[in-house]
């Protein structure tokens, strides 16, 4: 790839293309590897993400390549920017955005993801309704779990 | 308490399906990293698949006073103590909470962090002092060494045990980014207190420090 070439094509799983500039898509680990080893063309196929998740995630790698290093005051405006990002997003867009933040390997954003779904899950009863987790433990079983870390089930 | 938590079988509701249980464990393991340990150690009972997961998570943030004595606190936190995916150390300590074990704790800070340390240079470490009663010797200068973050609670017992503390910390800290501190002096004292506060040397330039 030559250097002149400042505008990079990603492609979706569902073949959705997305022509981004270059400095935006290699907040993308797996990305820059991949220019790096010139083991791509202009165009970059992504088989893991689909159109939907990675207009978000380019949404995200536009703000944070346009706000990096400008300073202290657009890391507040940054992070608010953060918050709102991820607030409405559904359980499904969030797995799927963690999914795709690992496999691009953008630490921030799995770090961002990660914490929303924390943040939406601080009892054991919120854990089972948002997450939809079946339990599958006898009350037997599930009593001697608690046991073994009694100070964690102890209010 | 065991007795309270309610059963929550929810396998049959409506057509939401279990989306996180499709994720890698290390990609579970990174979402409980962002819970205190105790919450992530309650995840155990969601499920079979669930029951170790929280053992993966690579950070430890635990506060002394959930455990019923400070024997109980070391041994959890020494099942970690070989641990080399830990990258987030969180320790509240409530002093007040003392059952007069302190030295046990305190030695297994020491030899924890002195081991921690080799691992988690390059990242962040936490320690708060929630309750009074802080002497130097209960801060490891392995720690000060590591530490990126200090936030002192409610004010220690008596203004120049505090002053000395902050001191202490300031001197000694060399990446140290945040020194956040909430007492309540009068306007007075608080005047002398920031006077003093501002001449005290610092081993890290980049310190921010915040006073509430």
């Amino acid at each position: 790839m030559s250097k002149s070439e400042k505008k990079i094509v990603l492609k979706s799983l569902d073949n959705e293309a997305f022509e981004v500039e270059k400095a935006v898509a290699l907040q993308s680990q797996t990305i820059w590897v991949m220019c790096e080893d010139k083991c791509v063309g202009n165009e970059i196929p992504l088989e893991n993400v689909t159109g939907q998740i990675l207009a978000k995630v380019i949404d995200y790698c536009k703000k944070h390549a346009v706000v990096d290093g400008d300073g202290d005051e657009s890391s507040e405006e940054l992070k608010n920017w953060d918050t709102e990002f991820t607030k409405n997003m559904d359980q499904s867009t969030l797995f799927n955005m963690i999914l795709a933040a690992n496999y691009l390997n953008i630490k921030s954003l799995l770090n961002l993801t990660c914490q929303a779904v924390a943040d939406k899950t601080k009892t054991i009863d919120e854990f089972h309704t948002f997450l939809n987790i079946e339990n599958n433990f006898t009350p037997e079983e599930e009593a001697q779990i608690c046991q073994e870390n009694l100070w964690a089930f102890d209010d | 308490m065991v007795g309270q938590k309610k059963k929550t079988k929810t396998c049959g509701k409506g057509s939401q399906e279990d989306m996180i249980s499709k994720l890698p464990d290390a990609l579970i393991a990174e979402i409980l990293y962002h819970l205190p340990t105790k919450d992530a150690v309650i995840t155990s009972v969601l499920s079979t698949r669930w029951r170790s997961l929280w053992q993966c998570v690579p950070g430890l943030d635990l506060e002394s006073h959930a455990f019923s004595n400070s024997d109980a606190f070391v041994s959890f936190a020494e099942m970690f103590r070989e641990s080399l995916v830990i990258r987030k150390l969180r320790l509240r300590i409530h002093y007040g909470d003392s059952d007069g074990n302190m030295p046990s704790l305190s030695s297994w800070i020491d030899s924890l962090t002195m081991r921690l340390c080799e691992l988690i240079k390059e990242r962040s470490m936490y320690y708060e002092i929630i309750e009074p009663k802080v002497m130097f010797s209960t801060v490891p200068g392995c720690l000060v060494s590591s530490l990126r973050f200090v936030e002192l609670r409610r004010s220690i017992s008596g203004y120049e045990v505090e002053m000395e503390l902050v001191r202490y910390f300031l001197k000694h800290s060399r990446i140290l980014e945040k020194l956040r501190l909430d007492i309540y002096y009068t306007k007075m004292a608080k005047c002398a207190f920031l006077t003093e506060l501002v001449a005290m040397p610092r081993s890290s330039s980049a310190c921010q420090v915040i006073v509430l």
